[in-house]
C-alpha cells in the first residue's frame, strides 16, 4: 500500500528534478552566449570604429585632392563648371574635416589634427584668394597663390600621411590587445560549455541512476503484486460464493428433509469458513473467536460423534475484548489434534475467560496426553523445528497465534503453556492486557 | 535513500550552479574591463591647452633633442602640447620649411633654432605677423622679430673655450684648430671664435697660441664625418688642440682618434656631451666639453612663451648655465645627471 501511494510522487520530485536540471544547463548555456555575443558585437563595435576613423581620413584625403583638382582646373580653363566643382569640394572637404573627431585617442593624433585643420584652413583661403586673383586677372598674384597652395597641400598631405600612420600604428595595437582579449574569450567560454556539459552528464547519470534503479525495482515488485492481488481477487470471488452457496444449499436441503441435525451442521461448517475467510489478520472481538470456537467444536462434534465435552466458564464482561482474528480456533484445534485424540477416557475441553488484574486471562485446558517441559519450553521458544505442533493445522499455528499476539499488544509475555506430564492435560492461557492497546 | 540521493543531488545542482555563476561573472567583469581599457585607452590624454611647435636643425637631436624633451615636460604641466615638428614627418624638411609649415598650420607658439639668417628673420616676421610668438633656442635670430632667446652667449662660450684653453698653456707655441660649419650666414661660431680669441689675446700667453677655423665641408648628408676622418688621417702632424664647435664634429672627432690611433697627439674642446663624449673625456680622448643644462633651456622657452601670452612682454635673453665638463669632474656630472635621471623617474 505504502509503494502505490509514493510512486507518483517520486515521480513528479523525478519530473522536477529532470526539469531543474534541463533548465539550469540551458540557462548556464544561453548566459554563456549571451555574454559571448555582447563582447562579439562590442568587439565588432571596437574594429568598426577603429577603422571608421581612417575610412574618413581617406575620404578627406580624396576631397582635398577635388578641391586641388578643380582649382588647378579653373586655372587653366576658368570654366564655371570647375568653380562649381570647387565650391563642391571644399564643402565637402569642410564636412569631412569637421566630422572627423579623434578625441580620446591620445595627444599626437590631437596635435597632427589640429595641424591639419590650421593648414587647411590656411589652404582653403590661399586658394580662395587665388581663384579671386584669377577672375581679376592678376596674374602674378594667382600664380604666387598657386605656388603657395600647392606648398600647403603638400604639407597636409604628409600631415595625412601621418595621421593614418599613428591611426594604423594605434588600431594595430588596438587590434592585437582585442584579438588578445577575444582568443581568451573565445577560451573562456569554451571551458564554460565544457565544464557544463561535464556536470550535466554527471549529474544526468547520477539522477538516472537514482531513477532507474527503484523504477526497476518497483516495476518487478507490481508485476508481482498485481499477479498476486488478481490471484487472490479470484480466489476471494470464487472460494466463498461457491463455498458458502454450497453449503446453504445442503442446508436448504436438509431443513426440507426434516434433518434439523444437518441443517445445523452445514450452517456451523458455513459460519465457520465464513469467519476463516473473513481473515486472521482483522481485529475481532473475543466473543466472535468463542462463536468460532464453538461453531469448530460443533463441526468436530459432528466428526467424532459427539464425545468432545466442550464446557465454558465465561466472564461476560470480558467478551467485548479486542483481539487479533484466529487466536483461540488455532489453539482448541490442538489440543483436540495432539491433546485428546487418540486418549480413550471422556475427552474435556475446558474454555475458561477470567479477569486479573489488569489482565484477560483466556485458558484452554484439556484432560489429553500432557507435554513434556522440555517440549513446552522449545514450543514456546519457537523452535519447534518440524513438530506437529508448529505445522498450520489449518492454516495457523501456535507460534503464529504467538507471534500476532506479541505484533498485537507490543508486549512478550502473552501465553504460557502448561502441563503436569504424561496424561495430565495440557493448559495454555492467552494473556490479553487491558486497556494497554489504547495506549 | 532515496531522499539522501535526491538532497544531495540538489546540492549537486546549487554547487554547479554557483560555480558556473561565479565563472560567468568572473568573465564579465575580466573581459569588460579589458575591452573598456582598449575602448578608453589614451582618453585622459588631450590637449587642453595650447599647441606649440619645436623646430630644431636635423643631425642634432642630441643636444635639441633633450632641450625637446625638457620644454615637453614643462608644456605638460600645463595641459599644452608641444609638437617637434621635425620628429613627426615622414619626409625630412628643413627648418624653414618647417617654420612655414608650422605659420600655415596656426600653432600658438614656436620654439626654434633660428640661426643667423635672414630667410629665417623673414620667416620669424611672417609668424609675428600671425600673431605666433616665436622663440629662439640655442641659436639666436638677434635681428628678427623673436620674442626671446634661449641659450648661451656665444661670445660667452667663446670665453669659456678660452679660459680652458689657457690652461694647457705652456712656452711651447701651440697651434689651435677650430672646426667649423661652412654655413657662412651662421655668424654665431664667428662670435665664439671672436670670444676664444679676445680671451687669450687679453691674457699674458698671447704668444703660446695660434689660432686657426676650418670649415668642415658637409656637402653632402654625411659630410661631417668623411671630412674629420681625413682630417685625421692625414700623415702630417694633428694641430695641437682642436675646438668643436658642436656635438657632431665632437663626436666625429673622438671617434677618428680612436680608429686611426692618434689618442693623445691632440687636445681636443668639445661641445654638448652624449655617452660617446663623456666615455672619451674619462679615458682622456677629448679634454674638455662645454655643456649646458638642456632641461633648463626647455623649461625656459616654455615660461618664456607662457610669460608672453601673459603679459605681452618677456625677456629678451634668457642665459643657460654654461658647464665645462673635465676629466676632473666628470665624475661629479655623472653623478648629478643619474641623480635627475632617478627624480624623473619617480
Amino acid at each position: 500500500m505504502t509503494r502505490s501511494e509514493g510512486s507518483p510522487k517520486e515521480k513528479s520530485t523525478v519530473q522536477t528534478n529532470m526539469i531543474t536540471l534541463t533548465v539550469v544547463t540551458s540557462m548556464i548555456i544561453l548566459t554563456v552566449n549571451i555574454v559571448l555575443f555582447f563582447y562579439i558585437s562590442r568587439a565588432i563595435d571596437v574594429i568598426n570604429q577603429v577603422y571608421s576613423t581612417n575610412v574618413t581620413i581617406g575620404e578627406m584625403s580624396d576631397a582635398l585632392n577635388q578641391v586641388r583638382n578643380s582649382m588647378t582646373d579653373y586655372l587653366n580653363t576658368k570654366s564655371t563648371d570647375s568653380m562649381e566643382q570647387y565650391f563642391d569640394a571644399c564643402q565637402q572637404y569642410r564636412d569631412y574635416l569637421s566630422e572627423l573627431s579623434l578625441k580620446g585617442q591620445g595627444r599626437d593624433t590631437e596635435a597632427i589634427l589640429q595641424d591639419i585643420e590650421g593648414l587647411s584652413d590656411t589652404y582653403l583661403s590661399v586658394a580662395d584668394e587665388t581663384i579671386q586673383a584669377k577672375r581679376g586677372r592678376v596674374v602674378e598674384k594667382y600664380n604666387n597663390g598657386y605656388e603657395r597652395s600647392e606648398k600647403i597641400y603638400e604639407y597636409i598631405n604628409s600631415y595625412i600621411y601621418n595621421l593614418n600612420n599613428e591611426q594604423f600604428r594605434r588600431n594595430s595595437e588596438k587590434y592585437s590587445a582585442l584579438r588578445a582579449s577575444l582568443r581568451s574569450l573565445a577560451a573562456v567560454t569554451m571551458s564554460v560549455i565544457v565544464v557544463v556539459a561535464f556536470v550535466n552528464i554527471l549529474l544526468t547519470s547520477v539522477m538516472t541512476k537514482n531513477i532507474m534503479d527503484p523504477v526497476r525495482q518497483r516495476e518487478i515488485v507490481m508485476e508481482t503484486h498485481l499477479k498476486d492481488a488478481e490471484l487472490k481477487y479470484l480466489q476471494a470471488q470464487i472460494n466463498p460464493h461457491f463455498l458458502f452457496n454450497t453449503l446453504n444449499a445442503g442446508a436448504q436441503l436438509a431443513m426440507l428433509e426434516d434433518a434439523d441435525r444437518t441443517s445445523d451442521y452445514l450452517q456451523n461448517v458455513a459460519a465457520f469458513f465464513r469467519y476463516k475467510i473473513k481473515g486472521e489478520d482483522k481485529e475481532t472481538t473475543l466473543e466472535q473467536e468463542i462463536a468460532l470456537v464453538d461453531n469448530y467444536i460443533h463441526i468436530l462434534n459432528v466428526r467424532f460423534s459427539g464425545d468432545i465435552h466442550f464446557d465454558k466458564e465465561l466472564d461476560k464482561d470480558c467478551l467485548s475484548v479486542a483481539v487479533p482474528g484466529m487466536i483461540l480456533q488455532p489453539i482448541v484445534e490442538n489440543a483436540v489434534n495432539y491433546g485428546i485424540r487418540d486418549i480413550d477416557r471422556e475427552k474435556h475441553i475446558i474454555l475458561k475467560v477470567e479477569r486479573l488484574p489488569e489482565l484477560i486471562r483466556v485458558r484452554v485446558e484439556d484432560n489429553g496426553v500432557g507435554m513434556s517441559a522440555d517440549r513446552i519450553r522449545e514450543v514456546m521458544a519457537g523452535n519447534a523445528g518440524d513438530n506437529p505442533i508448529m505445522k498450520d493445522s489449518n492454516g495457523v499455528g501456535l507460534v503464529n497465534v504467538m507471534s500476532r499476539l506479541r505484533l498485537f499488544y507490543d508486549r512478550e509475555e502473552v501465553m504460557h503453556m502448561f502441563s503436569e506430564g504424561k496424561d495430565k492435560g495440557t493448559i495454555v492461557d492467552i494473556l490479553i492486557p487491558v486497556n494497554e492497546p489504547e495506549e | 535513500m532515496k531522499e539522501f540521493s535526491y538532497k544531495k543531488l540538489a546540492f549537486l545542482i546549487i554547487a554547479f550552479m554557483s560555480v558556473v555563476t561565479l565563472v560567468i561573472i568572473g568573465c564579465v567583469i575580466y573581459f569588460g574591463n579589458s575591452m573598456f581599457r582598449i575602448l578608453e585607452e589614451g582618453e585622459n590624454e588631450g590637449i587642453t591647452g595650447k599647441h606649440y611647435a619645436f623646430i630644431c636643425e636635423t643631425g642634432q637631436e642630441g643636444f635639441y633633442g633633450s632641450i625637446y624633451e625638457g620644454a615637453r615636460e614643462e608644456a605638460e604641466k600645463n595641459g599644452d602640447y608641444l609638437e617637434n615638428m621635425g620628429g613627426n614627418h615622414a619626409f625630412s624638411r628643413d627648418k624653414f620649411e618647417l617654420m612655414e609649415l608650422s605659420i600655415d598650420a596656426g600653432v600658438d607658439g614656436i620654439i626654434i633654432n633660428a640661426g643667423e639668417s635672414e630667410a629665417m628673420g623673414e620667416l620669424i616676421g611672417r609668424a609675428d605677423e600671425k600673431g605666433i610668438p616665436v622663440i629662439t633656442v640655442g641659436s639666436d635670430n638677434t635681428s628678427s622679430a623673436r620674442k626671446s632667446y634661449v641659450g648661451f652667449g656665444y661670445y660667452d662660450l667663446g670665453v669659456n673655450y678660452g679660459k680652458e684653453l689657457l690652461k694647457s698653456a705652456t712656452d711651447e707655441k701651440k697651434t689651435v684648430l677650430v672646426l667649423m660649419s661652412p654655413d657662412a650666414e651662421d655668424s654665431s661660431q664667428n662670435i665664439i671664435f671672436q670670444g676664444i680669441r679676445e680671451t687669450i689675446e687679453r691674457s699674458d700667453a698671447t704668444g703660446s697660441f695660434k689660432l686657426e677655423t676650418m670649415a668642415v665641408p658637409d656637402t653632402s648628408a654625411f659630410g661631417a664625418d668623411e671630412s674629420i676622418s681625413a682630417l685625421i688621417m692625414r700623415d702630417d702632424e694633428l694641430p695641437d688642440v682642436m675646438i668643436c664647435l658642436n656635438e657632431i664634429y665632437t663626436t666625429c672627432v673622438s671617434q677618428a682618434l680612436v680608429d686611426y690611433n692618434r689618442v693623445g697627439q691632440t687636445i681636443v674642446f668639445g661641445f654638448y656631451e652624449n655617452s660617446t663624449i663623456l666615455s672619451a673625456i674619462e679615458k682622456n680622448i677629448i679634454f674638455a666639453t662645454v655643456t649646458m643644462d638642456t632641461g633648463q633651456m626647455g623649461r625656459y622657452c616654455i615660461e618664456a612663451l607662457k610669460e608672453y601670452e601673459e603679459t605681452g612682454y618677456v625677456n629678451e635673453y634668457i642665459p643657460a648655465d654654461i658647464r665645462v665638463i673635465t676629466a676632473d669632474n666628470i665624475d661629479e656630472y655623472l653623478s648629478e645627471k643619474n641623480g635627475e635621471d632617478k627624480d624623473d623617474e619617480i
